[in-house]
């Protein structure tokens, strides 16, 4: 069955049925973006095939847990995932990353291209241009302490110790590039990138 | 905490970059403030933003296999009610048609029999599942149209022994010209369903059969086919209807389908009458 054209809601709406065409649907949409992050935060890929695993079980076993009202399904999908790897990280005791990974050209990296998706998948493309571009348009120590804040979990206190900066600086730096992503990721589309 | 106080926490909550204490005064003042809410769902769509800049990795090919084998586990530990057979296959014609089906699907049924053979033993049955669904991932890297096929025998297979199959027998009202006869077996948990039809006459290109569910007034597609041989079997996906299902049937359709029937009736049937686990509405 073709669910290329049903929006996310409907489909998580069919987990209750125990649909898992539906299921598959979603895992298809947002299984790599959900592993890419958490490898981004944990560091191991078999971790971050567990977590993702853990995550896509989680709501299909509970999918009354998003809530339509609230947010997009694509928002808390990424938020339940980044606050597990980041819970997982913070268990295991590992010394959380003080510097980013190195840049990956994202032009280098595999087309998240699905032959059974194409138009979803463009759409993403399209959608990741644009927050790769905004994001390079903010000055390198909003943009860092943003990934040390999201990627890196780490509150604005540990962030300015790491950096050495104060903690007011480090709140600005949070505040402003927040704000120029907003403008420019919700001022320039009449929707935000995530479906 | 007043709304200018919590405007400049926001951001900094929806990236999870506060501290308890301030997390705590924030979501205090968030429970009585509804526009400083909107104002971090905003920030929280932004900061989810933030994994799209990320190069893009692909997970594992067979994790999507692997939560489905978690899943399947989970649904077997829960001791769900099994659903009989709809009824007894009651002619030598219908065992015919699933004797055929059976010896088409091959080693997706020999491999399905093993792992049902090992229920009592989770570990094992993960264990041989595992084995089977890393086998058909290696078939899936060497040939994509292969991998499809092999896909739509395992789904035929899950089906066919699903603890929830249901089926339905579909043989020609009189008057109406055709000598074939098919079997329709479908699963809700696996979302297909698994046409097997003998005596068919192949159509020409310019046409097709298509399978019908009719709820009350309304027909719903279930799939077009092509006859090529004595005996044929497609597997479907489960369609959506909303009610129940009063009528299955095959017609004669023009290439490509048609959104209702148009065409010549060659099967048709009402559903069974009703026996423990008969489900008519797929």
């Amino acid at each position: 069955m073709d669910h290329g054209n049903v929006p996310d809601d409907q489909l998580v709406a069919r987990l209750g049925g125990a649909d898992v065409a539906a299921f598959e649907a979603l895992y298809r949409r947002y299984g790599d973006l959900i592993f890419s992050t958490c490898l981004r935060i944990v560091g191991e890929v078999q971790c971050a095939e567990d977590l993702t695993q853990e995550i896509f079980l989680r709501v299909w076993r509970k999918p009354q847990a998003f809530d339509p009202a609230r947010g997009k399904f694509a928002t808390w999908l990424l938020s339940v995932a980044r606050n597990r790897a980041v819970d997982e990280v913070r268990s295991r005791g590992r010394r959380r990353r003080r510097e980013a990974p190195p840049e990956l050209d994202p032009e280098d990296t595999p087309s998240l291209v699905d032959d059974e998706d194409p138009a979803y998948a463009a759409q993403l493309a399209d959608d990741r241009a644009l927050v790769v571009g905004a994001l390079r348009s903010l000055p390198p120590e909003q943009r860092r302490a943003l990934e040390l804040a999201y990627f890196g979990g780490m509150t604005q206190q540990e962030i300015a110790t790491a950096l050495g900066q104060p903690l007011g600086t480090v709140k600005t730096r949070i505040r402003l590039g927040m704000r120029k992503l907003r403008l420019a990721i919700l001022g320039s589309a009449k929707e935000d990138p995530l479906p | 905490m007043n709304c200018q106080q919590a405007a400049e926490l926001v951001d900094a909550h929806a990236l999870g970059a506060l501290d308890r204490p301030e997390r705590r005064r924030l979501e205090a003042h968030l429970q009585r403030c509804p526009r400083c809410r909107q104002a971090l769902a905003e920030s929280e769509q932004v900061a989810a933003s933030l994994p799209l800049s990320l190069p893009v990795r692909r997970a594992h090919p067979d994790l999507f296999e692997r939560i489905l084998l978690q899943m399947d586990q989970r649904r077997r530990g829960r001791g769900l009610r099994v659903s009989a057979l709809a009824r007894p296959l009651v002619a030598a014609g219908a065992a015919v048609l699933v004797a055929a089906a059976l010896t088409a699907l091959g080693l997706a049924l020999s491999l399905q029999r093993r792992v049902n053979n090992l229920e009592e033993e989770n570990e094992s049955i993960a264990a041989q599942a595992q084995q089977t669904d890393l086998q058909f991932q290696s078939l899936a890297l060497l040939n994509d149209e292969m991998a499809r096929m092999v896909e739509q025998q395992r789904l035929a297979a899950l089906a066919l022994f699903a603890e929830d199959r249901a089926e339905w027998e579909i043989t020609p009202g009189s008057g109406e010209p055709s000598t074939g006869e098919a079997l329709y077996v479908w699963s809700r948990t696996y979302g297909v369903g698994v046409l097997t039809v003998r005596g068919l006459a192949p159509l020409p290109p310019e046409s097709t059969y298509q399978l019908w569910f009719a709820s009350g007034p309304e027909f719903y597609s279930g799939g077009t086919f092509e006859v090529r041989g004595s005996v044929v079997q497609h597997v479907f996906p489960l369609p959506e209807i909303g009610g129940r299902v009063t009528m299955m049937g095959v017609t004669v359709e023009p290439a490509g389908g048609s959104q209702e029937p148009t065409g010549q009736w060659v099967l048709r049937s009402v559903p069974p009458t009703a026996s423990p686990g008969t489900s008519p509405t797929p």
